[in-house]
């Protein structure tokens, strides 16, 4: 992610910041995938939790990906953009044909940065990393911005293919139409 | 209206207890994308459907027969003592859960109604309560549940969520089929006046006109000509196929969607190129031109009624056997209840016997029917066919095992020979997505309605996932599949979980392969899409001499 001039006025700050979240980095993963199961009936959460094969458990496994991808891309200096921005599609992909609403779908995105203050308010130097967190926020910010632009073409695409599957369907008997009228016309 | 949660709110309203709602109190949540339209009132009075009558998904009120509740229990009386295997169903389940995590309804959208085990329970608990004597002494407690209104709604959503794949029954321990059950409960939903139009309007159809989307005979034979002209255009070759005429060693019945819609309609070329090349004597039927059965999606008796026309043309043609095109649930009617339904076939029918290579399909002895790929497999293994796949070489293609001539009839192989003879390169999708486990496509049963697409995209994830998985690791950019359904469904599946895949009907690939007689240049495929370069340039020299030995060679890799 670029960085903004804010960004690189607070440099040292966000090194201080990145030593007291990256030892925090399993829990992080951990709370923010159970509030992402969380938002599935209960039923379902002992499955997503649980199964790890990416074919029996798709949901489970897109779910933790993107967990993993979000916090390389805020704990990483050099994280790879590409990699997290197909993990997010990929969740949110899933999440924009499942039973939420356009903001349980992709607000759930948000937890993460809750988390993130816990930890800083904890620390008890919270005045000192505030402004560090605050940009981690911004890229927070970001990414659900893009999260929202995905689920936005997703649903933009089912329309579309409701359209395309029409005239898949009818296509002879359009083809076959347009053929006697182009005969009646001549 | 409230604002949804904060990111603060997010974390402190998780809750991890058990529902404080049983599921036996839970009601059905109708959102819009995730259920059919109703069956129009004057399609199910031109059915004969009793109580037919006019209702909408989201009213309170459905309108139901005054005596609604005897309906249901005399309709659930006749099933069960007919049907000695639902009985079985009700009785067996000890509710293990080998099920629970292998429907993609469940998969992709987590809802435990959708469990294949609590789907059924949602029939058993009213089983339990009206045919049990535990379930009449104890009623809850035996696990029974009273039948009322809000019972019926919530069948009407989940078994219309059910694509009767049977992905399920191949984990069950005892084989509880709830394909079955979904029949049986769509079918009591019936007796209601509850359909969807999206299946009933096909059923009649196929009775009035032949086929689902109720095209005339006289249109059906225009648009078979059109496709031959596409043919000639394309390959050179005049092909001028049979249709409704007596004294032919074959029918040939393929699913109307390969004759209407696309892609379906390049397989139906293909088709037809193989039977030319052959020189097949063969016809076409108008009355029997729908080889799909969405009766079987509803009502035994509808199934039968429809099937029934393949025996009655066959005997009214006076062929000595049926040759059936790609299609899913066609196969599942006449592999697992076609003999016994209609049978036994006219007189006059004979065990189909090949008449390119000698070969005698015993297997299909009682019904007189041949899959189309057991057919050309048959063709291939014998060096019938003069195939060029290098026509095919800018596909990577994998295979969709399609759930009803997999799981329904054991068509495995067969159709993987035939795509090996006629492409170079196949990638398997990974184990347990593939073969008996194969992943429906989440349209099935008459889901492949388009006001459902969230709900056939939920349900096509898992499948939509491996897909993806071989077209970023592989380089997959073509699916092909031997069901008609699937080649509706699966383009909007491909296109939302892997977009640039395309999807091909077996047949359509081996019409690009398949070197003619007296063929032009092929410099395009049967699309109309310019063929690889190389292989173009290797037509006009290698084409009378390709050696047939090298069929059957293509590569397959395993992830």
């Amino acid at each position: 992610m670029k960085k903004n001039a804010g960004a690189m006025q607070s440099g040292h700050t966000e090194e201080e910041l990145l030593a007291l979240l990256c030892p925090c980095r399993e829990d992080l993963l951990r709370r923010w995938t159970e509030a992402f199961h969380a938002t599935y009936p209960f039923a379902a959460s002992g499955l997503l939790r649980s199964r790890k094969d990416r074919f029996a458990n798709p949901v489970g496994f897109h779910t933790d990906e993107a967990a993993k991808a979000l916090l390389d891309g805020l704990f990483s200096r050099n994280s790879d953009e590409e990699s997290l921005r197909r993990a997010v599609e990929d969740i949110v992909r899933i999440r924009a044909v499942q039973d939420f609403s356009p903001e349980q779908a992709v607000g759930v995105f948000y937890a993460i940065k809750e988390l993130l203050r816990e930890k800083v308010m904890d620390s008890g130097r919270a005045a000192h990393l505030m402004p560090a967190l605050l940009l981690m926020e911004s890229r927070v910010d970001a990414v659900i911005l893009l999260a929202f632009g995905v689920y936005a073409r997703c649903r933009e695409k089912l329309c579309m293919q409701r359209v395309d599957e029409f005239k898949r369907r009818h296509s002879q008997i359009l083809r076959l139409a347009e053929k006697k009228a182009a005969r009646t016309r001549n | 209206m409230p604002l949804p949660p904060d990111a603060g709110q997010l974390l402190q309203d998780l809750d991890y207890s058990v529902p404080r709602v049983s599921w036996m109190e839970s009601k059905a949540v109708f959102n819009t994308g995730f259920f059919c339209w109703p069956a129009r009132e004057d399609t199910m009075r031109a059915l004969k459907i009793p109580a037919a009558h006019s209702w909408n998904v989201t009213d309170e009120d459905w309108h139901l027969p005054e005596n609604w509740e005897k309906i249901i229990h005399k309709a659930l009386c006749v099933y069960l003592e007919k049907f000695r295997s639902l009985k079985i169903f009700m009785d067996v389940c000890v509710r293990c859960g080998a099920c629970a995590d292998k429907c993609h309804f469940y998969l992709g959208g987590g809802d435990p109604k959708n469990m294949p085990v609590l789907r059924a329970e949602l029939l058993r608990s009213v089983y339990r309560q009206d045919f049990t004597l535990a379930g009449k002494l104890l009623g809850k407690a035996a696990g029974g549940r009273k039948l009322d209104k809000e019972v019926v709604k919530e069948w009407f959503y989940y078994f219309y969520q059910c694509t009767e794949c049977r992905r399920c029954a191949l984990y069950c321990p005892y084989g509880i089929d709830t394909a079955e059950i979904t029949l049986i409960v769509r079918a009591l939903l019936l007796e209601l006046g509850l359909g969807t139009q999206w299946i009933m309007e096909p059923v009649l159809n196929c009775k009035r006109t032949g086929n689902h989307l109720g095209i005339q005979p006289h249109a059906f034979k225009e648009i078979v000509e059109m496709l031959c002209d596409d043919i000639e255009d394309l390959t050179g070759v005049h092909i001028c196929p049979p249709i409704n005429e007596k004294g032919h060693e074959i029918l040939f019945i393929a699913p109307s969607g390969d004759i209407f819609a696309e892609p379906g309609i390049f397989t139906f070329m293909g088709y037809l190129l193989l039977f030319h090349e052959i020189g097949l004597d063969y016809t076409l039927s108008t009355y029997a031109s729908e080889g799909g059965n969405f009766g079987s999606f509803v009502s035994p008796s509808l199934m039968r009624e429809i099937n029934a026309k393949m025996y009655a043309e066959a005997g009214r043609l006076g062929v000595k056997w049926i040759l059936g095109g790609e299609c899913g649930h066609m196969w599942r009617v006449i592999h697992q209840f076609m003999e016994t339904m209609n049978g036994p076939a006219p007189a006059g029918m004979i065990t189909p016997r090949s008449p390119v290579t000698g070969t005698v399909f015993t297997h299909a002895a009682n019904t007189k029917v041949v899959h189309i790929a057991e057919f050309s497999a048959d063709l291939i293994r014998h060096k019938k066919l003069n195939l060029d796949p290098a026509r095919n070489d800018h596909l990577v293609m994998t295979f969709h095992d399609s759930c009803n001539v997999t799981r329904g009839m054991g068509l495995i192989e067969e159709p993987r020979y035939v795509l090996k003879a006629v492409c170079n390169n196949f990638i398997e999708m990974p184990e347990n997505t593939i073969r008996e486990r194969t992943f429906c496509c989440g349209s099935g049963a008459g889901l492949n309605a388009d006001e459902i697409m969230e709900l056939r995209m939920r349900g096509g994830l898992p499948r939509g996932n491996a897909l993806r998985y071989v077209q970023e690791e592989h380089g997959v950019n073509a699916m092909a599949c031997v069901c008609a359904l699937d080649r509706a469904a699966l383009p909007a599946l491909a296109d939302y979980w892997a977009p640039g895949v395309s999807i091909t009907g077996l047949h359509e690939l081996v019409g690009n392969a398949l070197v003619l007689r007296g063929e032009k240049k092929r410099d395009r495929d049967l699309r109309g899409e310019d063929l690889p370069t190389s292989a173009a340039d290797a037509d006009s020299a290698s084409c009378p001499d390709l050696d047939p030995k090298d069929a059957g060679q293509g590569e397959e890799r395993h992830v």
